[in-house]
Order: structure tokens, then sequence, then C-alpha cells
């Protein structure tokens, strides 16, 4: 593929899913409730603590566990810390990391499908056979199991998740160069003596981004709802620093007496989840008009 | 499909091969030791107790000890709780986990196909729309939230339902839709899509000319279609429901295998934290095995090879 073809193609192809992607008021909606949570959850502890001076760590033992008031709109957990502020912080958390598990999952996966399906043959066979091996194992046992093993780092965190994401991806990934690597740009591209390292990462996969960006966007909510799962059984982010998760495991544990503490995280995860999913739908209709039902 | 099957389980021992070796590797080489975090020990009890366990020796060798024992059922003995073996604390939890998890599938089931076949047959209407948006609301509210606002509601302000324990029907409702509802609306969602597949194909066209009623269409010829990509899903679904039984046990406090899981990696209760794996890919795998042989009933140009 030339240069001005690939632009030109390329080009529509985006706009044509931006126009679809604004038409669907579901995704439009999610996406700009998505953008203002996330704006909240980043520029949110910061106006608190200049307008009120809480801070996510602040306890207050005398103030504690407060429903909410005007000067804590979120209600206070039983030390006496601000939980508006923890929610934000914890959002703030949940979003950073669901972020970084899902790019480090993208990436993995897209190399690793792309250098598959552009080998073949054995190299293919064996590298598909792998995927299917881990894809057979009760993967949460062993995210489990290597958390409470190598201790409990924010970086293991990320590498745990992302490295059991990546499986889908790599599937989808060789799939579409399998059937990339026989039409005529590739063969042109082969022909001027490309080698294999510019033909996987220069040509093959950037005509793969479309279904890569699809699914990217559906892995964000799954892997903040895996950190989530994990903080809330103690294995994820540590005190005195709060995730979404952790948060709503401290709320399940006192909710019969202050019921603020699970319904505001509680709502706060599900409306995050909520949004990203329908904006996730919404570019998966938008970038492959076929998979609308 | 006897052979298919036969070969099938065949293949599952290499699977589990390497599944029992990465793991004990993993936990085995980790930092930590199941007795460091008593209280101090004279280095001769220590000795004792690590004689009694066999984790004086090499770790290959006691990897093949391992495997040896696995080969004959029997799962070593926990060193949390000394006085019992894995293998009973496991015939102890693990009953009422599969009975929750099963009544959280058939949950996750039911309702998801009756709202994803609805919606299907009643596609852009106000019902379609809803159905799905529930759906999509569904998804988004994991069973840590709903668990506990379950509770809330249904037990401590309306006083229906009890918030936790085991031992009568009562105590099943709200744990088993706790853990079910994410996967009916993912049923609910993957039933519509695959019914709207078959919707305008030619054999529905063809039964509705035989002059059949719209729900003998539905139910006889749609269905078995329009299910395949339930079926594919369920295979997944079934691993990452007895995943969640992790946290869901723990929030209902029922008697099952999942709350021991995370306490014994804690714990580095080697032996029971293999045990579990070993039992849950076991039975995943085997679930994996069913999907595929019930997909080929379903769709009679899958064939077993």
């Amino acid at each position: 593929m030339s240069e001005a073809a690939d632009v030109a193609e390329g080009t529509s192809l985006w706009r044509d899913a931006w126009k679809r992607l604004r038409r669907n008021r579901m995704a439009v909606f999610g996406g700009i409730v998505a953008s203002v949570l996330t704006a909240a959850c980043f520029l949110g502890p910061v106006l608190i603590r200049i307008t009120w001076g809480y801070d996510f760590s602040a306890q207050d033992l005398a103030y504690g566990a407060k429903p909410p008031t005007f000067s804590h709109w979120f209600g206070t957990d039983f030390l006496g810390r601000d939980l508006l502020t923890r929610v934000l912080y914890g959002g703030q958390i949940s979003i950073l990391v669901g972020l970084l598990a899902a790019v480090v999952a993208a990436s993995v996966g897209t190399i690793y499908g792309a250098i598959s399906g552009y080998a073949g043959g054995r190299i293919d066979a064996l590298m598909m056979r792998v995927v299917d091996v881990i894809y057979a194992l009760p993967y949460m046992f062993l995210v489990v199991v290597l958390v409470t093993v190598f201790g409990k780092s924010m970086l293991l965190l990320f590498i745990a998740l992302g490295l059991v994401g990546w499986l889908t991806t790599a599937r989808i990934v060789r799939g579409q160069v399998l059937s990339l690597k026989e039409r005529e740009f590739v063969h042109a591209a082969r022909s001027f003596g490309v080698n294999s390292r510019d033909m996987v990462f220069r040509h093959l996969i950037p005509n793969t981004l479309g279904p890569i960006v699809i699914y990217f966007t559906l892995t964000i909510p799954s892997m903040i709802l895996q950190e989530a799962f994990l903080s809330f059984l103690g294995l994820g982010v540590q005190a005195p620093r709060p995730s979404l998760g952790a948060l709503i495991n401290d709320g399940a544990q006192h909710m019969t007496v202050f019921w603020w503490e699970i319904v505001f995280p509680g709502s706060v995860m599900a409306l995050l989840l909520f949004c990203l999913n329908f904006l996730g739908d919404g570019v998966r209709d938008a970038l492959d008009p076929r998979m609308k039902r | 499909m006897i052979r298919f099957t036969l070969r099938r389980l065949l293949e599952l021992i290499p699977t589990l091969f390497v599944i029992v070796v990465a793991s004990f590797l993993v936990i085995r080489l980790a930092p930590g030791s199941p007795f460091s975090s008593d209280r101090a020990v004279p280095p001769e009890v220590l000795a004792d107790l690590e004689a009694r366990y066999g984790f004086d020796k090499p770790v290959h060798e006691q990897l093949f000890n391992y495997m040896e024992r696995l080969v004959h059922g029997d799962l070593g003995l926990s060193t949390k709780y000394p006085q019992r073996t894995v293998n009973e604390i496991i015939a102890d939890g693990f009953p009422s986990t599969l009975m929750l998890g099963s009544l959280a599938l058939l949950w996750a089931v039911s309702l998801g196909v009756s709202a994803g076949v609805m919606a299907a047959v009643r596609q852009n209407t106000w019902m379609d729309y809803t159905a799905m948006t529930v759906a999509t609301v569904g998804i988004s509210v994991p069973a840590f939230v709903l668990g506990p606002v379950l509770v809330l509601l249904l037990s401590l302000s309306l006083l229906w339902l009890p918030p936790a324990g085991w031992g009568t029907w009562r105590h099943v409702v709200l744990p088993a839709i706790t853990l079910g509802t994410v996967y009916a609306a993912y049923i609910a969602r993957l039933t519509r899509g695959g019914m709207l597949e078959v919707v305008r194909s030619d054999y529905v066209r063809t039964a509705r000319a035989k002059g059949l009623s719209e729900w003998t269409v539905i139910r006889r010829h749609m269905l078995r279609g329009g299910l395949l990509p339930v079926v594919t899903y369920l295979g997944p679904a079934i691993a990452s429901i007895m995943v969640g039984s992790v946290v869901v046990e723990k929030i209902f406090s029922t008697p099952g295998i999942g709350p021991y899981f995370v306490d014994a990696a804690f714990n580095r209760d080697y032996f029971l934290v293999m045990g579990i794996v070993v039992l849950e890919s076991v039975f995943l795998l085997l679930m994996n095995l069913l999907v595929d042989l019930v997909y080929g009933l379903l769709d009679p140009r899958v064939t077993y090879e």
C-alpha cells in the first residue's frame, strides 16, 4: 500500500467511525460521564485539599464515621477520613491501574499475535498452543498466588493483570495477520526487501489497529474490575492508599451501621464501569458496523 | 464421539502436568515459610516440622513426591490446620461451593436466555432497549458491590432473607443471585446476538412457512442455533463463577473452599493452595470439554475429529 493510499483510506475509516460514534447517544453519554469522573478523580482531591484541607489519609478520630454533611459530602469513615476524598483518590488509582494494565495487555498481545501469525507454520502452532494452555489455567487463582507470594507492589499488580489479559488480543491479532499477509501490499513490501521486523511493526500491526482498539476499550473496565476484585480480597493497593475495591471492602464490613461507606464507593465504581462499557460498545459498533446487532 | 472424548481426556494430562509443575514451583520457590508467622520456634522443632512435611528435601524431590501422591489422590497435609488433611478440607468445603456455583449458573442461564430471547424477538422496541440497558448495568455492577447492596436492602431493611450463614434454602438465595447476575447480563447480550444471527436464516423461514407457531419456531429452531455463542461462553463463565465464589463466600460467610484459598496463599500453606489449584484446574478443564461436546450436539455441522 502506498503512503498516499494508506493515509486516504486510514483517515476515512477513522473519520467514519468517529461520525458513527458521535451518533450513538449512549456511547456519547458514557464518554462524557467517564471523562467527567476521570477529571473529578484527578482534580477533586487537590480542590478539596485547597478548600477544606482534607487529605486521603488524614484522620480525625474524634470525628469518626459521620453520615454525609455539607462539609463531608460522602460522610467520613470510622477513622474520620473524608470519604469523598478517598473515593476520588481510589477512583484515580483504579483508572490508572485499568489503563496501564490494559496497555500492557494490548501491547503484549498485539506483538505476540502478530509474530505468531506472521511466522506461521510450526512456530505459530507452538505459540498458539502456549496461549491455549494458559487459557486453560484458573488464572485468577494464579494471580492471587503471585500477588500473595511476591509481595503486594503496584508494579506487580499491573504486570499480573496485564499478563493474564493479553491472550484474547493475541488471538484476534493473529487471525487478522494471517489474512493480511496474503494481501498485495504485503507482497509488494516484501518485493522491496522489507525485513521481517519492519513488516510486522510497520505494515501488519497498523492494519490491525481497528480490532485492537475495540478490544482495548473493552479491556479497561475489565481490568478495573479485576483490580477491585483483588483489592476487595486485600491483595491489591495497600492501605492507607485507597482503591475503590478496598473502600468497598471496608464498607462491606461496616455496612450494618455506616451505609454510606458502601453506597458511595459502590455507586462510583458501578457508574465508572457502566460508562466505560457503553463507550466500549459504542467504539466497537463504530469501528466494526457488522458487529452491531 | 466416545473416541473423541477419550482422546480429549488424554490430552488433559499434559496440560494438568504443566499447571501442577508451574504452580508448585511458583509457590515453593517464593520467599516466606509456612512456619515463619508463628512465635519463635526452637530450631530443633522447626527441623522436625520441616521433616514432617518434607520441606527439608531439595525442591525437585518435593515436586516428585507431590506428583506421586497426587496420582494416588492424596493432596497432602495442611500446615495451617495440622490436624486435617487437604483432602478433608476440600471434601468439607467443595460441596457447598459447588451448590452455590450451580445455583448461580442456573439463575444466570435462565434469566439471561429469557431476557436475550425477548430482546431479539422484539428487536428495536422498548423491550429490547430496556433489556439491553439493564444488561449493561448488570455487567457494570460487580458481585462485591451487588452483594452488600442486596444485603442492605433485602436483609437489613426489609428482613426478607438472612444476611449470612448456611443451612436452609433461604441462605442460598442471595449468594446465588449475587454470584450469577453478572453472567446473566453477559448471557442476555450473547443470546440476543445469536438469535438475531439466525432470525433471518432460511431454515427459520422454512419453519415459519410450515405454519409452526412463533413459540415453536423459537424453541425448536432458533434457540438451537442462537444459543451457540452462549454455550461457547459457558466454559469460561463456569471458571470465573468458581473464582467469583471466593468473594461471595466471603461476603455471606458460607462454608465453601473459596476463603480458604486466599488465607492459604497468605500463610504459605503450600499443599492446601496446590490442592485447590489442582481441583479448580481439573474442574475447569472438564467443563471446557463438556462445553465442546454440547456444542457438537447443538450444531450438526460440528464433527468430532
